[in-house]
């Protein structure tokens, strides 16, 4: 009988780390196709994969829907059903897209705080990021909408960006902002990142930021975490956790692989 | 756990049933923490390429891992 009551409050406690807080709703929420270059040894190699972008009065969320709905629901299937059936059914939870997060203007204004999952770490940091847009008199079209043309140099990478002033919201993908309407299409002058915006809705949602043991750390050691991470997974996760793998054999041939990080 | 029966009947005690049970239980998630840690679990991702793991302290980190390798493989 006394199990019945613990029952509860055990899933209850897992279910807390779970949970997401609301930090604000939005009120246009952008989805940008991504193409990327993931290994520097082979730039025409491209992933690409949806992002959204989810704009609120005082803040906004860039993020993989793909991603947060499969790792939300990870952590809540994790507490009741066996890891062995979970690896079985892992397309249900796996997502090859961005596991970062990025709120702009939280915790406070003109702050930005990137939260990410490397291996089964939760990181987060803030950081306070400024775009020097030079604006030009270059006009494009993207989605119907006449844009305007604005560069920029930022973490070791020049952009070229296309913004609105149709809509007039200092936003855009990934980091970027600043520029006098939301940002429609971006990409680095090598072509190794582009962000170009496919849908625009008028939503009211809420804006989550997930509640997970995160480990707070500066933007530096994060990004060197990131590329020892991403350039050898396994050396990682030997190196930085009591586990051991070893790689027995591979059936895909492919280039010698460096990692290519979007901030140098 | 044997220990515990043994204390018990060499003092003449009755092991409660609850006791033996709680034994067992403990035994049993020593035995597969034990196995997990100790024995190599080959994980093949959706790309085909396989790995061994050895010494995840649960069940829950080995899955963690092997899906890690699984998503970042292909």
């Amino acid at each position: 009988m006394k199990n019945l009551y613990i029952l509860p409050i055990f899933i209850f406690v897992f279910s807390l780390s779970c949970k997401a807080q609301i930090i604000d709703s939005t009120y246009l929420s952008c989805e940008y196709q991504l193409k990327y270059s993931k290994n520097k040894n082979d730039i025409l190699d491209k992933r690409q994969t949806i992002m959204t972008l989810d704009i609120g009065n005082k803040s906004s969320k860039f993020y993989s829907e793909d991603y947060q709905k499969k790792d939300s629901m990870y952590c809540s299937d994790v507490n009741y059903i066996p890891a062995i059936e979970i690896f079985e059914n892992r397309s249900k939870y796996v997502s090859k897209a961005p596991t970062y997060s990025i709120f702009k203007n939280f915790p406070e204004p003109e702050v930005l705080t990137l939260c990410s999952k490397l291996v089964n770490v939760y990181y987060r940091y803030m950081e306070v990021s400024k775009f020097e847009w030079q604006l030009t008199q270059e006009k494009d079209t993207i989605l119907g909408y006449p844009c305007l043309k604005a560069t920029c140099e930022f973490s070791g990478r020049n952009y070229i960006a296309w913004f609105t002033t149709e809509i007039p919201i200092s936003e855009g993908p990934w980091k970027f902002h600043g520029t006098p309407g939301l940002i429609l299409s971006v990409a680095d002058t090598k072509n190794n990142f582009a962000f170009r915006c496919i849908t625009i809705n008028k939503t009211k949602k809420a804006i989550e930021i997930p509640e997970r043991n995160y480990v707070d750390c500066k933007k530096n050691k994060f990004i060197q975490l990131e590329n020892r991470c991403y350039q050898d997974p396994v050396k990682f996760i030997n190196t930085t956790s009591g586990v051991t793998v070893t790689r027995k054999s591979s059936s895909v041939k492919r280039s010698k692989f460096i990692y290519n990080p979007i901030e140098l | 756990m044997i220990y515990t029966i043994g204390y018990c009947i060499e003092n003449g005690l009755q092991p409660t049933k609850r006791i033996i049970m709680k034994k067992i239980f403990i035994a049993f998630m020593l035995m597969v923490t034990i196995s997990i840690s100790t024995y190599a679990v080959r994980v093949t991702t959706s790309c085909g390429t396989q790995y061994e793991v050895t010494g995840c302290s649960s069940v829950g980190e080995l899955g963690e891992v092997a899906m890690w390798l699984d998503s970042r493989d292909c």
